[in-house]
């Protein structure tokens, strides 16, 4: 975007209603803006947010500072109104200042934009390519004595990649209060729900492209049955995506918060990287590629219960 | 020889005066120092779009310190204030690594300019009371203060809201500007 673009974005995003009022104060006109909560605020209440560190959130003014395309795109993805929601819904929009952007909520809020912004990046390969959690596991291989406690420590890498990865944790929580509260913007559901299907659709692509590296010509016999066998569950990984990616299309968005809940990504990255690992140091951890691929089948399934046990119950909204 | 002890007279008597300049990147705490300094208190500032100026007495120096807004836009403004200025005080968000390289090239920039050539730099490095801040020396070393030719600086350490090492800091900029004269 050009100096020019975002100028006149930026005066588009400032002239909708719900901008044109101070999000803490009401005062009208407000030409500040708190970008860790992408709201439009006055220079009085600005104030305040630049006392919250930069950790929190960063103030720019409308007219006194330079914007760059990706903060356009963060109050775009925010704005005043969707604010208001979510902060009602989780009654901190009355609170004080002090109390209001210290909750949990309000840091929620903060961090759901966030992955926003991350995920409405160009380029999603970008993300999985720095996964940190690929490169500890790829180092775990490099002794391979200890290759049956790489296999334990893969194993409980992965669960708590699955289960307790603070991202993960992040994630869903701000599902659940998608989920139990009412507050569901159509919006954020289907950008998030897009977004992680292709990422999963993407780093799945990488995960076969390294498969394709192993060199099966010097396998025995009963690894070659474990290839196949991986090869299967492969197969099995392909058909549940192809079905939800259909299901998608026929449901809308009416499942997405399942889909979210799941988290494609960081599974297939762990696959993927035990893939890598196969080429490295022999063929020995299949074994431990087969268990975590089960692990992520039955997941599946238990999404797949999931979802139609609430097939219709979206729709009828 | 009369005429030069009354002279003398009227040098001791005469207060010493000190012009200041404070920028630096919004948010980084310019206002907060100021009044911190000026009312010993902490006060909840707003940005500041224009400036503020005020006088400070410690040890025998009366400081005229002026706080310029630091937002985008109006950092061009800066270089209006610089005459005439003996000291200019930088002020870092030791909290804020991504926009060091910016503090940076800002602080060069001002450098630069001749009327800025014989000004004393003192860095701040604010809001060291926040956890897992970037250290003085860490700061010195990505605002590139060594490379500096023909420069006396100083970088201080300081929180504005409780009001550590600000004084520390006008301390240093009395003793200097003393030893510059001799």
């Amino acid at each position: 975007m050009t100096t020019e673009e975002i100028k006149k974005e930026l005066e588009q995003l400032q002239k909708k209603p719900e901008n044109r009022r101070c999000f803490d104060c009401n005062m009208p006109n407000p030409t500040w803006a708190s970008l860790g909560f992408g709201t439009f605020v006055c220079l009085k209440c600005s104030g305040f947010h630049r006392g919250l560190t930069v950790d929190i959130t960063f103030v720019r003014s409308t007219n006194l500072d330079s914007w760059k395309s990706n903060q356009i795109k963060r109050m775009k993805n925010g704005g005043n109104f969707r604010a208001l929601q979510f902060f009602k819904k989780n009654q901190i929009y009355d609170l004080d200042l002090d109390q209001k952007y210290h909750s949990k909520a309000a840091l929620l809020y903060k961090k759901h934009l966030d992955d926003l912004c991350l995920e409405n990046e160009d380029n999603p390969n970008d993300l999985i390519d720095n996964d940190s959690n690929e490169d500890d596991l790829i180092q775990n291989d490099s002794n391979e004595d200890d290759l049956n406690d790489t296999n334990d420590s893969i194993q409980n890498n992965s669960n708590n990649l699955i289960q307790n990865d603070t991202n993960n944790l992040i994630q869903n929580n701000s599902n659940n209060l998608f989920q139990n509260d009412t507050f569901k913007p159509q919006y954020l559901r289907k950008k998030n729900f897009q977004n992680r299907k292709n990422l999963s659709l993407r780093s799945f692509q990488k995960l076969k492209e390294q498969k394709s590296k192993i060199n099966t010509e010097n396998l025995s016999k009963e690894e070659e049955n474990q290839f196949e066998n991986q090869n299967q569950i492969q197969n099995q990984i392909e058909n549940q995506i192809d079905k939800k990616s259909k299901n998608f299309n026929s449901l809308e968005n009416s499942k997405c918060t399942t889909w979210n809940s799941f988290d494609w990504n960081k599974i297939s990255n762990i696959i993927g990287s035990t893939f890598s690992k196969i080429t490295k140091s022999g063929k020995k951890v299949i074994n431990s590629v087969q268990k975590i691929a089960n692990n992520v089948i039955s997941n599946i399934q238990e999404t797949n219960q999931f979802e139609n046990e609430n097939e219709f119950e979206n729709e009828n909204e | 020889m009369g005429k030069a002890i009354s002279k003398l007279f009227r040098k001791m008597g005469k207060k010493k005066e000190m012009r200041i300049l404070m920028l630096g990147l919004d948010a980084a705490g310019k206002t907060t120092i100021l009044y911190k300094l000026k009312l010993g208190q902490s006060v909840t500032t707003i940005p500041t779009v224009g400036f503020n100026v005020e006088t400070v007495q410690y040890k025998k120096i009366k400081f005229n310190v002026w706080d310029v807004g630091g937002q985008d836009k109006i950092r061009p403004l800066w270089r209006h204030y610089f005459t005439g200025t003996q000291g200019l005080i930088y002020v870092i968000d030791s909290n804020d690594r991504a926009r060091i390289d910016e503090a940076k090239s800002e602080l060069h920039k001002i450098l630069g300019d001749r009327e800025m050539s014989d000004a004393l730099l003192l860095v701040f490095a604010n809001k060291q009371d926040l956890p897992n801040v970037m250290t003085p020396a860490e700061i010195t070393e990505k605002l590139e203060l060594h490379k500096l030719r023909d420069r006396n600086w100083f970088v201080q350490p300081s929180c504005a809201t409780n009001g550590e090492g600000l004084f520390d800091g006008l301390n240093w900029l009395s003793s200097n500007i003393k030893k510059k004269k001799k």
